[in-house]
Formats: structure tokens, sequence, C-alpha cells
């Protein structure tokens, strides 16, 4: 028995309400529990993965990275390595110049921006301790590394700026002399007339919230390696990334090399969590090195590295006001939000807070918030996309605001949430800021939760707990967060670079069996598994045996602008595997009926068959109409010959998952130490194409989000030295921190998607140190203690409860 | 900088990798994860973070689990390793099953690491509790999963062992 069949089938049986009720498709493959087709290569060390890659004649690049957080770039000496064993070449933002290589664009872009490109490596100055500065190339890796460590940098120190609402005050040392100010771009994310709610409140609720630095810290690292064919012109890109066609894009724009002649492969990706979204420099590095150097370049990113230079994300300081009435009916949300963005904007510029900010109102109906985003760069690493996208820092924001409410006002929390619920019949329902939410029962997410958790016994508990001198809290959160992301023409008109659609082609041959291509790229989450269970359901095959799911390379799959990022791959993918499938599986039925002489509204498919219903004896096997169709033999008037069928499915709307989560904790008064005693998600993701792929999205992200909530901070001294550079300084959560998490789903298909997934990649981790923040001020009640700063580690907890109640925590 | 010198003498080794002996000359700052990865052209064991943390490097020597990036080549010489490529020949290993049927791997980047950790458990047919299992765990760390489906697993295989 699964851990998901224990959690669910005996302990907690499912209510029947809660089954799915979805047509499912003709072979009832969409819904199963299939295992994954990726185990067996990945459970025997026979994936491929980026520092698997080994070619003849290959050379190694190290990153020669700036040791200061700020200052003027002199001189760089590289004398002294060029003459070390082994080494090849080492290149520098000179040597890019002359050969006409441009700089990294930024794919997010707001009116106004200051920064829409940058530096493949550092020409006069650098911002951040770890910037690259120049490679080095060696025959082995361990050559290259020597070396690096022998290139002579002379850089002029400047103050390092690492405080992102200090940057923004006068007279603080300016990072980009040219912008004459630290504020990268603004946003002000606003709808009705909040400021006229908040005259007639009869509860304020202003508080400041400090969410610290973390990154997605995937196991695996970077890495990227390229081949350059100097007969054809061809190179060859393997690079560790969600997006192997935006990094293709971003290397012919940036390399000015030809589409047609660059192909970039993304193979067994170690984990990405938003770090592998943007390109990166050292990738575009390697391409130009490959083709200089006429031999294959690889470069591996060490952990201390990845510490250094790969994008970290969530560092956020809000200021914020809720308007209530005297029954906890809220009113409005206005205030600010400081995001810092690091030496320079990522990929993806003020996005991250801009999306956050964008469903801050989640479940909620209040029709009136503005929210002033100001994005500041300091100098440390660049912020960009991590697993959440800002959603894990508003909801933190909203919800320890809504619980502050009720505890202003004596209500029950539970009882506030639902006063204040988008009622289902309302549906669908458009926010303050204009998403049109597709549907949704949060109420029904909460009453299940709670009930999952026990919060009506729970208070008692809590007392008895008490008068032991021990701490108990619990803490619950219902969200709804914008998935999938689409249409593409809106998408880019916020800002974003690119669109959101998904071209999925099938291609079945005359054995019957389909190939599926989809551009976008797998990182563990198990689209080769999904997609296969998809195109099966509709052609009535066997996913395992049937199906082959083709990923990430660009040479072979459609166009994939967004690829795997927004919680879309298994929404946006899946719907586009959906209709291409349907559209062989129409062919099929055609022929079949052609073939049998039957009429085309009887034809079957399912279980490899393709028959006349209620007479399975007038049957063919799909292997036989998949030879006459692609044989092209005896087919009907006006069909072409061929199965083979390119489908794109550009979201009509994004799709709006939610949830509620519940936790209950323990604190130890005398350590500050902190158990998760129980931990329940309700999720309504939509369809769920594989339960056990969702369950394993949803236990992962809730997993990150606890890492945030309670142990990873990326430290920063006053020069801008990074304190935390290796896995005994940044703690992710083991086993042992993380409990049984226990899932319960609903699932109400997404109305206007083929297929009817709303998407859930991210979900799991957007509510975790919301509903940790919320266990956590219960808990500590009795010592009217705010929880308002992240993470909630042992030393914050102590120090908390031992001053009793000056808002330290 | 004494790194040159390091790099210019070299020592022979020979290691015995999954029942096959491996011999080369190596330098002796050679990493263990290196040579396995490199020499023995074995590349199931994955590098993480290259000190000793993350757990996904471990394999095991003379049947103890080690991390390969703590270790040099030099310091395994003469004796025996086993790496993730050694399970289930001929079939997987039922602790690789457990893994397929329980949703135990995403990534699969850590799954080598955690499979060489755990397997001398099963081996051994020990009884843990979930409490237990979490802490022979705790050694490797794993992003994706929230390491539900590999409890579930460790707990599934150990119980085949007892059938």
């Amino acid at each position: 028995m699964t851990w998901t069949a224990r959690l669910q089938g005996e302990a907690q049986p499912q209510a029947a309400d809660e089954q799915p009720s979805l047509h499912l498709g003709p072979g009832r493959v969409i819904g199963r529990r299939i295992q994954r087709l990726e185990d067996p290569r990945l459970l025997t060390g026979q994936a491929p993965f980026v520092a698997d890659v080994n070619l003849p004649g290959m050379v190694h690049a190290a990153i020669v990275r700036s040791p200061a957080a700020h200052g003027y770039l002199r001189t760089i000496d590289a004398a002294e390595a060029l003459g070390s064993p082994g080494v090849q070449a080492v290149l520098t933002a000179k040597d890019l110049d002359e050969l006409g290589v441009g700089e990294m664009p930024v794919h997010w872009l707001r009116p106004g921006q200051r920064n829409v490109s940058n530096p493949i490596l550092a020409t006069d100055k650098v911002y951040y301790v770890g910037q690259p500065v120049a490679v080095v190339v060696a025959d082995d890796a361990y050559a290259a590394e020597d070396a690096a460590e022998l290139v002579s940098l002379e850089i002029d120190p400047l103050p390092a700026m690492v405080n992102a609402e200090e940057a923004l005050q006068p007279g603080a040392t300016i990072l980009h002399e040219e912008w004459e100010t630290n504020l990268l771009a603004e946003h002000i994310a606003s709808g009705g007339d909040v400021d006229r709610q908040f005259e007639h409140a009869e509860v304020v609720i202003a508080e400041r919230f400090q969410i610290q630095r973390q990154a997605g810290m995937p196991i695996e690292t970077r890495g990227a390696a390229a081949t350059y064919d100097p007969l054809t012109g061809e190179l060859t890109l393997w690079v560790s990334t969600q997006m192997p066609h935006l990094v293709k894009t971003d290397i012919c724009q940036v390399c000015g090399w030809p589409g047609h002649k660059v192909r970039v492969i993304a193979p067994a990706v170690g984990g990405g969590f938003g770090v592998k979204e943007p390109p990166y420099p050292e990738e575009i590095v390697v391409c130009v090195l490959a083709k200089q150097l006429a031999r294959p370049v690889k470069w591996v990113e060490d952990r201390r590295e990845h510490f250094l230079a790969s994008v970290q994300a969530r560092e956020m300081t809000w200021d914020v006001e809720l308007a209530a009435d005297g029954n906890g009916r809220i009113l409005g949300l206005r205030g600010r939000v400081i995001y810092d963005v690091g030496g320079h904007a990522s990929a993806q510029g003020i996005g991250v807070p801009i999306v956050g900010t964008g469903m801050m109102l989640g479940p909620y109906d209040v029709q009136h918030m503005r929210v002033h985003i100001l994005g500041a760069v300091t100098n440390k690493v660049p912020a960009g996309a991590y697993r959440g996208f800002g959603r894990p820092q508003a909801t933190f924001v909203m919800e320890r605001l809504v619980d502050e409410l009720a505890a202003r006002l004596n209500l029950d929390r539970a009882a506030v949430r639902q006063r204040n619920f988008i009622a289902p019949h309302a549906q669908p329902y458009r926010n303050a800021l204009g998403h049109v939410y597709d549907g949704g029962d949060y109420g029904r997410t909460l009453d299940r939760a709670l009930r999952q958790i026990g919060y009506d016994v729970f208070a008692a508990r809590q007392a008895e707990a008490r008068a032991q001198g021990r701490l108990l809290g619990i803490g619950f959160v219902t969200f709804v967060m914008e998935a999938g992301l689409g249409p593409s023409e809106q998408i880019v008109r916020g800002g974003h670079m690119t669109g959101t659609y998904e071209t999925v082609l099938i291609r079945m041959d005359p054995s019957g069996k389909a190939v599926v291509y989809c551009g976008s790229s797998s990182q563990g989450q198990g689209h080769e598994t999904t997609l296969a269970q998809v195109c099966a359901d509709r052609l009535g095959l066997d996913p395992e045996r049937d199906v082959v799911v083709v990923l990430g390379d660009t040479a072979t799959t459609p166009y994939s602008p967004a690829s795997a990022i927004g919680s879309r791959v298994g929404m946006v993918g899946g719907a586009a595997t959906f209709l291409a499938a349907d559209r062989i599986r129409e062919k099929l039925v055609k022929l079949t009926a052609h073939l049998l002489e039957a009429n085309v509204g009887d034809i079957e498919i399912s279980e490899g068959l393709a028959y006349v219903q209620g007479s399975k004896d007038r049957a063919l096997t799909i292997q036989e109409v998949a030879t006459a169709a692609c044989l092209g033999s005896n087919l009907p008037d006006g069909m072409l010959p061929g199965l083979e069928v390119s489908e794109t499915f550009d979201p009509p709307v994004s799709t709006f998952p939610y949830a509620t989560h519940a936790a209950t904790v323990e604190i130890d008064p005398d350590t500050g130490g902190l158990t998760i005693l129980r931990y329940v998600v309700v999720q309504d993701c939509g369809t769920m194409i594989n339960p056990s792929v969702v369950e394993g999205q949803i236990a992962g992200g809730v997993a990150q989000g606890i890492g945030g909530a309670l142990l990873e901070q990326l430290v920063y001294n006053s020069d801008g030295q990074p304190l935390t550079t290796s896995f005994m300084d940044y703690l992710l959560p083991t086993a042992v921190e993380i409990p049984d998490i226990e899932i319960v789903h609903l699932q109400t298909p997404a109305p206007d998607i083929p297929g009817g997934m709303k998407g859930l990649g991210e979900a799991g981790t957007v509510a975790p140190a919301a509903v940790l923040g919320n266990a956590v001020a219960d808990a500590l009640a009795p010592f009217g203690i705010r929880v308002t700063t992240l993470p909630l580690d042992p030393d914050r907890l102590w120090r908390a409860i031992n001053r009793r109640g000056d808002g330290a925590s | 900088m004494s790194t040159v010198d390091l790099a210019s003498s070299t020592r022979r080794v020979r290691i015995e990798i999954n029942e096959r002996a491996v011999e080369a000359e190596v330098e002796p700052r050679l990493l263990l994860a290196d040579f396995i990865r490199e020499r023995a052209g074995l590349r199931g064991t994955h590098l993480g973070c290259e000190h000793g943390v993350c757990g996904a490097c471990t394999v095991q020597l003379d049947g103890e689990p080690v991390r390969s990036c703590l270790m040099l080549a030099v310091q395994a010489d003469g004796r025996s390793v086993r790496t993730v490529e050694s399970l289930g020949r001929g079939g997987l290993h039922p602790l690789q099953r457990a893994f397929i049927e329980c949703h135990g791997v995403q990534c699969g980047f850590c799954t080598p690491g955690i499979l060489m950790s755990i397997e001398p458990l099963v081996q051994e047919g020990r009884t843990l509790t979930r409490e237990e299992i979490r802490h022979a765990l705790s050694g490797n760390l794993c992003r994706c999963t929230g390491y539900q489906g590999i409890i579930a697993a460790v707990e599934l295989a150990l119980s085949w062992a007892h059938t």
C-alpha cells in the first residue's frame, strides 16, 4: 500500500462528494495512479544529467567570480592562469565584446524599468559577490579551478548596500550610477477605492512584515555542456534548465546565431523550482567557448557557486494595513512592499512581487486594494523565481493580518474567514485587480481541513497543554493562486517577454504506438508520465507500453516559450496533448468506420481496439487502423494519409486552483524548537491526471514551504559578504523535520481547459509560512507576541518567549 | 600556491567497484566520487554539494555507506566500493521497486545516494518504525518529494524483506 492510499484510503475515507465526477476518457487513464515512466532509469543511475555529458576532447570551464560585493573592476590579470598546466583559454568581457556577444536580456519589463539587459561577464563594475568576471578553460575541471584562483582581479571597493529599504533612502550609495537611484522599477497594484474604505473602517490592523532571502536550492546544481561542429556550423548545448527553448532564443539573440543551427537539450534535470527558469551567463559562455576553441566545453556549478550566483528569492519588506468593520468583514488592503532585487535585475525583473500581490486578496470578497511595489537593487545575488513566485510572501502577509483581525475583534479565525469568502455562487468572480476566477468553494476546503485536523477539539487540548506549561498552536490558511497563465497576449502585455502557450505534436506509426513531443522540460514533476496518460486516455492506449513522451530538446520538440514555469505543464501541456490526441482519435474513428463499413457515431476506441459499439467482434486493433492510415491504403474519400497531429493550446484564461492548509505545532519553551504535529492539505487542482503525482507535488511544495518558514535564510554581512554558502549554513529540511502530510482532494474540473486541469506545481509552497506563522502566533498567544518575521527558527522563538511580548518575533 | 605541487605527483590505485577492479594513476587529491564517475565511468553517483551534507554521492565502502565526495580515491585503494549500478543487476532490487510503487522518485538526482544509504538496512532485514526510518534518511537531502514517498518506499521494502 502506498502512503497516499494509507492516508486516504482507510483512516480518512473520502466522502462520496469528493470522488472525481469526471467524464474520463475512453481508456480511463486520466486519473489513474500509474507508476512513473521515468523511474527505472533514475533508480538505476542511468539517466543522463548534464554533468554526465562527456564528449571526446572535452575541456572544462571554471568561473572567476567577484570577491567583492560592490566596486570598480580595474584590471583582470590572467597571465599566471594562462601559464598554468592544462589551461586552454581565459575569457573576459573584453573578449566577448570583440566577438560581438551582447548582453543577457531581462525577460520581464515594467514601464520605466531601468535595467533591461545585463553583461555576461562584469565590465567596469561588480555588483555582488559571485558575479561572473572571467572564465578559465582547461583540460580538466581540477586544472580549470586551480587556474581560476590564479586570475588576479583589481577591484576598487565601494560601500555595499545590503538593505533594500535603505537603498531607497536619500543619500544611499547608488549601485548603477547612471540610474541616479536604486529603484529598478515600481508598480502599483490597485483596484477600487481603498482610501474611502479606510475612512469608515471600524478596525484597522497595521503591520510590518519581513520575509527573508531564500532559494530554491535543487540538489543538482546548474551546469552546461556545449559542442560546435565547424563543418556544419551547428551548436548543441546540454543545459540543466526549465526553459530549453528560451535558452536557445537567448543564445541566438545574444550571440547573433541563426536558430536552425542551435540545438538546446535539457537532459535529466535534478530539480528546478524556478532557479533554473532564467537563462544564465554561464550557459552563453560555454557556447561561445565551444565555438571559439572548436572543442566541447563543460561547466558544472559547485554548491558554493550555487550560493553565489544562482537566483535567490523571497526577500521582501511589507508595510500594510487591513481595514474591516466591527464584524470582521474585510473592507480593504493597502500598503507598500519593497522587493530586494539584488545586484541587478534577474530575468524576472520585479515580476515576483507583482504576481504575488496580484492574488493577495485570495479567496476573500474584497474589492478595494492598493499596494505599491518597489524593486530596489542591493549588493546581493540577483533575485528571481522560486516556486510560489511571490505568493508565499503575499499569503503570509494577508493571512497573518486576517488572524490579527480575528484576535483584535475576539472572533473565531475560521468564522472570520468564512464571513469573507467569495460565495461559490458568485463565481466566476472578478477580483479587485481584474483576475477572473474560474470557480471555487473555499468554505468547503476550510471546513474539510478543520474537520480533518480536529479544530473543534483543539482548543480544549491546547488549554490542557498550557496548564502543563506546553505550547500548542493551530494555524490554517485558504488561498487561491493564478496558474497556467494565459492568454499569451495578456501575459505579454503584462510585461513578460514571452507568451504562455504550448504546442504538442503526436506521431503515431504503423505499429499503433504514439510519441508525444512537447517543448517543455521536466525537472522531476513526472511530465513524461502525465502527458503519456493524457495521450493514452484519448487513444485507448496503455501509457506504459504504447506511449513515449519526448521533452526538452529544441531540435525535436515544438517551440515552447514558457516551458516548465508557472504550474503550467500539466494544465497547458496537458490540454495541448488532449487536443492533439483527440484529433488523432477522430481520424482513427473515421477510418475505422470506413474499414468496418459502420457509422462513425458507432465507433468506440479503448484498450487498443477500435470497434463498433456493442459488438466487439466487429473490431480492428489500433495497430491495424494506424497501419492503414500511415501506409495510405484504403482510406475514405477526402482523408489524407498519415497520423501526425500538432495542436497549440493558448489558455484562454488563467486557472485558479485553491486549497486550505492546516497545521498543529508544539513549541518547546526551553529551546524555541518547533515540532509540526500534523499538517493537512485540502486541495482542488481540477482534474488530477495522476493523483500520486499530484500528491508528490503537494508534499514536495509543502516541505519547501516548511523549510522557508522554519529553517532557511540566506545571510549577508554589512559588507555584502554572503555568510551562508554551504548546506551547513543554509539548512534544508531533512526527513526528520517534515511530518506526514495528509492530503485530501477536491476535484472541480477547470471549465475552460480541455481535460479540466487547473495546475498545481507551486501550490504546496504557497501556504506553509502563513500556516506556521498563524500556528506559532496561536501557540504564543499568552505571551502577546506578534509573528511578523521569518524564519521562525528556534533562536527567534526562544527570544520571543523569553522577552515576553516585545514583538521581537 | 601548493595546488600545482599536488597535481604533479600521482599514485596508482586499484579499487574494486561493483566487483570489477578499476586501476588508474591518480592525483592524490582526486575525490573518490570523481574516480567513480570519470575513471570508472559510473555516472549514477551524483555530486550535490561536495561538502558532505546532501548525501547524493553516497556509495558503500566495504559495505558501509560513505560520502564519496569526502573521500579521496587514494583512501579507497585496495578496498571495495558498491555504487547504485550494482543494485538490481538482472531486474530491479526490491528497494528500487518500492521506490517506483510509492512514488519515491521525482527528479531522481538524490535517489542513488538514498538507495545506497538504505540498502544495507533492507539487506539486514531490519525492523524500523517510521521515526527510525526518518532518522535513517536524515543524512540525505531531497528537495522534491517532501520525503513522503521515500519514507513509504523504505517502509515497504523493509516489510518485503520480512516476508
